[in-house]
């Protein structure tokens, strides 16, 4: 158990009858002074005067100050709760012609969910080696669901978008493999 | 009111303060005894609190984005008063335990915001409610490994 300090721990300890006590005793003593005020009585009655001052300024602070005892038992205990993370979907079926010359048009399906993407970054990958595609980065993302790549140079490329939402990425399935003639386009222009 | 009898007065006051005192009543006669016996009493006890919460509401956690709110209580199952001055909640396992059950996440990645509720005094077998926003951080390194995470809160009252 505890209880609090100060003034309401003296008055728990008091309790009430004994404060009416106290009040009887302060009564008397205040009625002992006057009496021998009276009589015009030397140091001793001004020191027991002083004293019953206190006396009943202490009393009276604590009766007026003094807020109500209380006590309460002490405890703990533990819960446990959760929140749920959303998360951010990729984008699906990108889609990639087979093109002779000119850039190659890619399309996806955008991002599904609740978390709305704030742009794509896509990749051409060939041969284990990936390289940004339409002039996109995490800086400069594609914030469609299209773009033109120029590649230049001929292969079989598969594609791939990832999309971008703050720390998020989630990156779709590749496209299928595409095969890129980009040297007959050079050819064409000469 | 002369000397005598204001000496009067006091003895009178004194006499009613010794009556008063020691539980005054009207005389009597008795005879004494001894003996002895045997009783006993017992003294409370503090019990538990318990704390239980609801399933979260708002959008789902995401890097930057909105909060969620979790409402919980705090109940006081013993019969006497019980004083809940703390009330703690952190992304932690079961046992206050660092969480590391999602590769990729972890309790860095979230934000808990300071609980709402009224400390004091809870009656026996009364409870008080509350609630906490939990919110996931947009930090500069992928937290992909949060996504879809469900993410453990620990409350801790006393």
């Amino acid at each position: 158990m505890q209880g609090r300090s100060g003034a309401s721990v003296l008055l728990c300890e008091l309790g009430k009858s004994e404060l009416g006590q106290t009040d009887l005793f302060a009564s008397m003593r205040m009625k002992w002074i006057r009496r021998h005020d009276t009589r015009g009585a030397g140091g001793n009655t001004v020191r027991s005067a002083g004293r019953a001052t206190i006396t009943v300024t202490v009393i009276f602070a604590l009766l007026v100050t003094g807020s109500p005892a209380w006590a309460y038992w002490q405890s703990s205990g533990t819960g446990t709760g959760s929140a749920a993370t959303g998360t951010l979907e990729p984008p699906t079926s990108v889609s990639a012609p087979a093109r002779t010359g000119g850039p190659v048009p890619l399309t996806w399906v955008a991002s599904g969910g609740s978390v709305v993407p704030t742009g794509y970054v896509v990749t051409r990958s060939s041969g284990g080696t990936v390289a940004p595609a339409c002039g996109s980065s995490v800086q400069t993302p594609v914030t469609t669901t299209s773009c033109a790549d120029a590649v230049s140079s001929d292969g079989v490329y598969a594609y791939a978008v990832t999309a971008i939402y703050r720390s998020w990425t989630a990156s779709s399935t590749a496209s299928a493999a595409v095969t890129v003639a980009a040297a007959t386009l050079r050819t064409l222009f000469r | 009111m002369g000397v005598a009898r204001r000496k009067l007065t006091i003895i009178a006051a004194i006499l009613a303060l010794v009556v008063v005192a020691g539980g005054g009543g009207a005389a009597f006669a008795y005879w004494t005894a001894q003996g002895s016996g045997t009783g006993s009493a017992t003294s409370g006890t503090s019990a538990s609190f318990t704390v239980t919460s609801s399933a979260p509401t708002g959008a789902a956690l995401s890097p930057g984005g909105t909060a969620q709110t979790v409402a919980f209580s705090v109940a006081n199952s013993g019969s006497g008063s019980q004083n809940l001055f703390s009330f703690t909640v952190t992304v932690a396992s079961a046992g206050g335990t660092a969480w590391t059950a999602v590769a990729g996440c972890s309790a860095a990645d979230y934000s808990v915001g300071v609980p709402t509720i009224t400390y004091g005094e809870i009656a026996g077998s009364a409870s008080v409610s509350g609630t906490v926003t939990i919110t996931m951080i947009d930090r500069a390194v992928s937290q992909d490994g949060c996504k879809g995470a469900a993410v453990p809160l620990y409350f801790s009252a006393s």
